[in-house]
């Protein structure tokens, strides 16, 4: 019992600690866990993690798993706030040429509007408004077609984290005694990498494209208009997303807590009958009983924190540019509203809407993957 | 999808110029009611061949079978053996009989579970603790296995 305690204790501090602590445990956990580490495959995760993540100073894959599990490192939230400001910054100052070209062809255009009076057409005005339309639509599509290209690689890369990963955990998930738990997760996540990202692959991204193609096509001509087709673009889109992440929610709490209770169940019926059955020597060896447990419990957390690690380094970058690009597109749209045609500011406007949709996507399949990795992770912490 | 994408944007593209360089007048509004009918045709024109199509949801959420580390639940699992082997031979020194042998026959289910057949305690070469030689140690020590890995009393068999 007394055990177990301090190896919860662990973590909590491993998670949520400001300071560096001293974190002092039995050298034999410490020889079982080396030992239960080196016979582990962690190659293709090692590889994975180290081509997504940049890590501080040099730190290898496992110098940082290894300070995790000695609870040498340090959950700095001044280097991770500093880290999200100076991204958004970056994001931002990328895309300031672009929207600063967008107001310089607003005005440019006003201004032709103006000059060109009673001399010329009216036809010549719409012509005018019609080029210029055609450059701003010009200047955003590559950058619109590289945040789209994008969303589909990071969704790609969280199902290969999801393959790579899964293994792992559930290997050690059957090692420390979830025998159960362990083959109800199974399908949750052969249905996150393969159902789930397939669904936001063939349906929700293509959507998400057809709602860019059909805002562009909408603005730049008067007689044909897409709207409505915009609307139910987006319409589906919310529905869709919305009914995966009710379904996957709802399935993956209700099996997850029902294995690990019965996993738990088990394993602590264990417990109270060596307590209470050998009184002598009980104890002591419930101790000897859970270290071996432990030590891939201990593992597997640790695997587990540095999976949610790399998601979130994957998905920040990405989900900032996009928010960065959603958010300049909105502005210029209100800085351009009193001197710009109708049709740039809606534009403008529209655009900023639907690309907010790629990070809905993002957004969504990584909570996914972060919920499945947290159940698996910490509902068979109740073995120990 | 591409090329539905690049017919619609060439069809809108098309409308747009001929309506800009269409001068004004009565033919206009029926060169536009004609082109925004042909809009609508290429927009709807996939809906044509969903009847056709034959998409199969089985492979879309097919699993590629996850594989666990074989190797590693083998070491793990002959680690707690020896673990349990080691706790047993606790118990029966608790009990009164020093040095003796332990072996446990164990199988892994499906869900790779240890599952205990049998404990074989052999006494043959075991030296018995004198203060406790007068107590029933060998049923002691059965009652005491059993309840430490879960099993049957009968599945622990103690030879000498």
């Amino acid at each position: 019992m007394k055990k177990g305690f301090y190896i919860i204790l662990i973590f909590l501090i491993c998670l949520f600690s400001f300071d560096s602590t001293n974190i002092v445990y039995a050298e034999t956990l410490s020889d079982n866990i080396n030992d239960q580490m080196q016979n582990l495959d962690l190659n293709k995760f090692e590889e994975f993690f180290n081509n997504i993540c940049n890590l501080p100073d040099g730190t290898t894959f496992f110098g940082y798993v290894n300070g995790l599990l000695e609870g040498k490192y340090n959950l700095n939230f001044n280097n991770i706030f500093s880290y999200l400001i100076n991204s958004i910054f970056y994001s931002c100052k990328e895309f300031v040429p672009t929207f600063v070209s967008i107001i310089a062809i607003s005005l440019f255009c006003n201004l032709m509007q103006k000059i060109k009076g009673d001399f010329v057409n009216e036809s010549i005005g719409e012509i005018i408004i019609f080029v210029c339309l055609m450059s701003i639509i010009m200047l955003l599509t590559s950058q619109i077609i590289s945040l789209w290209q994008n969303t589909k690689n990071i969704i790609e890369n969280i199902a290969k984290l999801t393959e790579i990963m899964s293994p792992i955990i559930l290997t050690l998930m059957v090692a420390s005694g979830g025998n159960v738990s362990a083959s109800v997760y199974k399908p949750v996540v052969a249905f996150l990498s393969n159902g789930v990202v397939s669904v936001f692959l063939y349906a929700i991204i293509p959507l998400v494209g057809i709602m860019l193609v059909f805002n562009i096509i909408s603005s730049f001509s008067n007689t044909i208009k897409f709207d409505k087709y915009i609307g139910l673009s987006s319409g589906l889109i919310k529905w869709i997303i919305g009914l995966i992440i009710t379904i996957f929610t709802i399935f993956l709490s209700v099996q997850g807590i029902t294995s690990a209770t019965f996993d738990g169940i088990t394993i602590k019926a264990t417990k109270y009958a060596i307590s209470n059955s050998v009184p002598l020597v009980g104890g002591f060896i419930r101790d000897g009983f859970d270290l071996v447990v432990a030590g891939s419990v201990l593992i597997k957390n640790v695997i587990g924190i540095t999976g949610v690690f790399a998601l979130f380094y994957m998905i920040l970058s990405p989900v900032l540019q996009i928010l960065a690009f959603s958010f300049l597109l909105k502005l210029a749209s209100a800085i351009i509203h009193p001197i710009a045609d109708k049709k740039i500011t809606c534009f403008c406007e529209g655009m900023s809407k639907c690309v907010s949709y790629l990070n809905v996507a993002i957004i969504s399949v990584g909570f996914m993957l972060f919920i499945t990795i947290l159940l698996i992770t910490f509902s068979a912490n109740a073995f120990i | 999808m591409k090329d539905w994408i690049i017919s619609i944007v060439a069809v809108v593209l098309i409308t747009s110029i001929v309506c800009l360089i269409l001068p004004q007048g009565k033919m206009g509004k029926y060169v536009k009611g004609i082109f925004s009918l042909l809009s609508t045709l290429v927009v709807i024109k996939p809906i044509f061949y969903i009847k056709n199509t034959d998409v199969n949801f089985e492979q879309i959420f097919n699993s590629n079978e996850l594989v666990l580390q074989d190797s590693f639940i083998d070491y793990v699992t002959n680690k707690r053996i020896e673990e349990f082997k080691e706790n047993c031979l606790k118990i029966t020194k608790e009990n009164g009989a020093d040095n003796a042998k332990v072996e446990i026959e164990y199988f892994l289910d499906e869900n790779k579970g240890i599952k205990i057949c049998f404990v074989k305690i052999s006494l043959q070469n075991s030296v018995i603790i004198s203060d406790k030689e007068h107590i029933n140690f060998k049923e002691e020590i059965i009652s005491d296995i059993a309840s430490y890995l879960c099993i049957n009393e009968n599945m622990v068999i103690i030879y000498e």
